[in-house]
């Protein structure tokens, strides 16, 4: 049985932020990802470390005991008005090396499938808990496309059912909204 | 003069449901969605910067 990776959804540090960054572009430059696609990631998320309101911010999802993000999250909160307060997922991308085995063709699908699946699932938790340390009022996650869309419409139905604290979720263009109920 | 009762449209701060929950709800969403969709989802995250900041 394959051994299941536990991840942790945090901010980075100076430290973390160097050693996701050599290993990410070093991983681009082997081949596993457009070096230019990787930079410009890793560019973006250096500007964006620190938590400012209004503003994105990058988070990563570490395995237990690494240095070495396996994603990274944009995260932005925004206030809507003074009571209303929004937590937006926007993006997770892989690192290029899980990315790359996603993409394969070989069994190393089927791993970094389930390692894809732990990675946002970890991500979406990560999130929702951080809503509620906000006093967020809405949570919501970005879907881009088509078939994002088509994915968010049955996490939003699977969410809907959770008995404890349980959340009203609808698709509001294209979002993914979630708010407790009750 | 009338009293005046003014409703406010309060907005409950989101309480998190406990992890082990939401493992199997998104789970349960990835059985359903399938494989394809799943990869289709995580894939189309791969774009451009400026999408995103349209998005936030």
């Amino acid at each position: 049985m394959a051994k299941t990776t536990a991840f942790k959804f945090k901010s980075f540090t100076s430290e973390t932020f160097g050693f996701t960054s050599t290993a990410w572009t070093a991983e681009a430059l082997e081949g596993k990802a457009f070096p230019s696609d990787v930079e410009q990631l890793i560019s973006w998320a250096a500007d964006y470390l620190e938590p400012i309101a209004g503003k994105s911010v990058a988070y990563g999802i570490f395995p237990d005991n690494s240095k070495v993000a396996v994603a990274i999250c944009e995260v932005v909160v925004t206030r809507h008005s003074s009571r209303s307060k929004w937590v937006k997922m926007l993006r997770v991308r892989l690192r290029p090396k899980i990315d790359e085995a996603l993409n394969s063709v070989d069994n190393s699908s089927n791993f970094a499938m389930r390692e894809a699946l732990a990675i946002f699932m970890n991500a979406t938790i990560g999130v929702l808990q951080f809503g509620e340390s906000e006093n967020a009022s809405t949570i919501k996650v970005y879907g881009r496309t088509r078939q994002q869309l088509d994915f968010l419409k049955f996490l939003g139905i699977e969410l809907e059912k959770v008995k404890t604290n349980p959340m009203k979720v609808t698709m509001e263009g294209r979002f993914l909204v979630v708010k407790s109920i009750g | 003069m009338e009293n005046q009762i003014i409703f406010f449209n309060t907005l409950k701060n989101f309480k998190c449901p406990p992890e082990a929950e939401l493992r199997v709800a998104i789970e349960q969403a990835f059985d359903q969605a399938g494989p394809e969709l799943f990869k289709a989802f995580i894939k189309d995250y791969k774009q451009s910067v400026d999408t995103f900041k349209q998005a936030a």
